[in-house]
């Protein structure tokens, strides 16, 4: 097992938002988070990767505690990716994606030519060699997202965690996004847990599915015995035909309105 | 993430030309200001006279020698060394709040110095000598209160400025009331109160220099923090950062190098703010670049207002806070005008 939380609890100022969570992400994967608006799966994104502290349980990445271990050592092989991101303007694309070396380097270390080969290597993977100098807030919304995942990428994560990287983004971008998250998981073996909110997306990316409800795992498995009528009734109150999808064996959902509850 | 960017004219692919260009002509202008500041004045001198007294030749023309040595020369590398950390300090405050409107004052130590020095000067001039000693440390001890105020799991940004507002102005009132209790004494008061490098001789260059030495060297060692801090707390954690210490760390020796110049010289608004920004303008957000550059500008534009403070009324003085208010305040609304990609 790569990553596991287990008996987590979280909160934020003594409002518990999860609660005896237990959750645990496999070496190789792609697992998607889904839930309704504030069910807690952006909360547990980020206690798994140790963003926020955990009140209780304990969380493990190859088998130790992450919390013990120092948040350097923790980035060499976890990568995170939060839900909005900032930076100075003026950053290009080449100078933000250097910073993913950052915890590869003593506090003392210049970054060198191996470093610069991987910031290269990790702009050509998001396909961004030809934006390589542009400020990144120049970019259009996706190319900006892609500029994030190669400083990820440079990080040379084993672990690679998304919180709704396909949100804002037209649906070009999306697949764009989905399939190069889908082709790293596959070309590089490295691990991917993301948060979605699209669950066509997530049906058909995924290897396995965790659906959260009320700060607590309700149901998770493959997306085929996921994404059920029964499930999206109970955890989305909302009545949805779900069929295979022919092409890709994954289920897809078409809603038809919210569930009636007598 | 900041939407748009039209206004980014200053940074293409000309910034790595600029980054190169800017240090060397940073440095000219340095020489220059030097020269003008020791050359120029009441009394004036020759170049030769002052190259060559600077390698030992006329040493026993008495006025030339104390002129320079005794007089220009300390208050010369007075001001460069105040105008380079003060101008570090703003850079590195801009990091801890991620906002470019931070400057030295909002941590409270220019309230907490002022109150200190302005105690000593109305309530016991007596003890005139001990205005440094007590600036930093009603400095430091506002810097202090700013801080655990702000303190709630961690320093959050936002909660620093507006705990700095609140004790500046609890300080600020304490300032006024002593102004106005020994309205008789305020004359000294107010040129400390606006910054004056007037008097300042070797006794200060010998305490500011091992400081602003120290300070110098701590400040390098926070330009990958610093850089780091602009990407959010979360991106910064996840780049290995440990936020909290990092921000802690960048604030004290912030408030430090500002705390010691302070103390020194009275409070010089400006400089920690409009420095780190013009800087970052021409070389950038990428504190290798802006923080040796906002030190080089800092030094560079402190000993100009100072030159130009004894100059322009010749022979009144002006504090030097006065040249870096008029100045610096015009400018400071031009670049929110023009510059829409300021966070306010």
């Amino acid at each position: 097992m790569m990553l596991c939380g287990c008996n987590l609890r979280v909160g934020y100022d003594g409002r518990i938002v999860i609660d005896n969570m237990d959750i645990s992400i496999n070496r190789g994967e792609i697992v998607t988070l889904i839930g309704p608006n504030g069910s807690g799966k952006t909360t547990a994104l980020k206690a798994i990767s140790r963003l926020l502290d955990c009140a209780g349980g304990v969380v493990l990445l190859d088998g130790k505690n992450i919390h013990r271990m120092s948040t350097r050592e923790v980035a060499k092989k976890m990568a995170v990716l939060p839900q909005s991101q900032i930076m100075p303007p003026d950053f290009s694309v080449l100078e933000l994606v250097r910073h993913g070396r950052m915890p590869h380097l003593k506090w003392y270390e210049v970054s060198g030519k191996e470093d610069e080969d991987i910031v290269e290597w990790a702009i050509q993977a998001a396909k961004l060699e030809h934006l390589a100098h542009r400020p990144v807030c120049t970019l259009s919304g996706g190319e900006r997202q892609k500029a994030w995942i190669a400083l990820a990428l440079a990080q040379k994560p084993e672990v690679l965690l998304l919180d709704e990287p396909t949100t804002f983004l037209d649906i070009c971008h999306q697949i764009e996004v989905m399939e190069m998250v889908q082709s790293l998981n596959k070309k590089l073996g490295i691990t991917v847990v993301m948060v979605l909110h699209d669950l066509n997306q997530a049906a058909s990316h995924s290897n396995r599915i965790v659906v959260i409800k009320g700060g607590r795992v309700v149901k998770e498995g493959a997306p085929q015995e996921v994404i059920t009528p029964e499930l999206l009734r109970d955890v989305y109150r909302i009545e949805a035909e779900v069929y295979i999808n022919k092409t890709n064996g994954c289920p897809a959902i078409m809603p038809l309105g919210l569930a009636k509850f007598a | 993430m900041r939407q748009g960017g039209k206004g980014l004219a200053y940074m293409k692919k000309d910034k790595k030309l600029q980054r190169i260009i800017l240090f060397p002509v940073l440095l000219m202008a340095l020489g220059l200001s030097f020269m003008i500041a020791v050359r120029w004045g009441s009394v004036e001198f020759s170049n030769q006279q002052i190259i060559g007294l600077f390698f030992g030749y006329g040493e026993e023309d008495a006025v030339l020698r104390t002129i320079i040595y005794n007089i220009r020369l300390p208050r010369t590398l007075t001001a460069l060394m105040v105008g380079a950390n003060l101008a570090m300090s703003g850079a590195l405050l801009q990091a801890v709040m991620r906002n470019e409107l931070a400057d030295p004052g909002l941590t409270g130590i220019s309230t907490g110095a002022a109150l200190g020095a302005v105690t000593v000067m109305l309530v016991f001039p007596a003890y005139g000598a001990l205005v440094p000693v007590v600036a930093f440390s009603g400095a430091a001890i506002a810097c202090a209160i700013v801080f655990a105020l702000s303190w709630k799991r961690g320093v959050d940004p936002i909660r620093i400025v507006l705990a700095g507002v609140a004790v500046n102005a609890v300080l600020g009132g304490g300032t006024g009331l002593l102004s106005i209790l020994y309205s008789d004494r305020i004359q000294g008061v107010l040129m400390w109160l606006n910054g004056t490098l007037s008097g300042r001789s070797w006794q200060h260059v010998e305490v500011l220099f091992p400081y602003s030495v120290l300070g110098l060297v701590a400040a390098g060692l926070c330009i990958k923090a610093a850089n780091l801090l602009q990407l959010g707390d979360e991106m910064a954690k996840n780049l290995g950062l440990k936020v909290h210490l990092a921000r802690i760390a960048l604030s004290a020796v912030a408030a430090f190098i500002a705390a010691i110049s302070v103390s020194m010289v009275g409070l010089i608004g400006f400089v920690g703010l409009i420095i780190p920004h013009i800087t970052r303008l021409l070389v950038g957000s990428d504190y290798r670049y802006l923080l040796p550059g906002s030190a080089l500008l800092g030094a560079v534009f402190l000993l100009s207002a100072d030159t130009a403070a004894r100059m322009v009324f010749s022979p009144i003085e002006l504090p030097v806070g006065i040249i870096m208010a008029i100045i610096g305040g015009p400018f400071f609304l031009y670049l929110l005008r023009k510059g829409g990609k300021y966070k306010v």
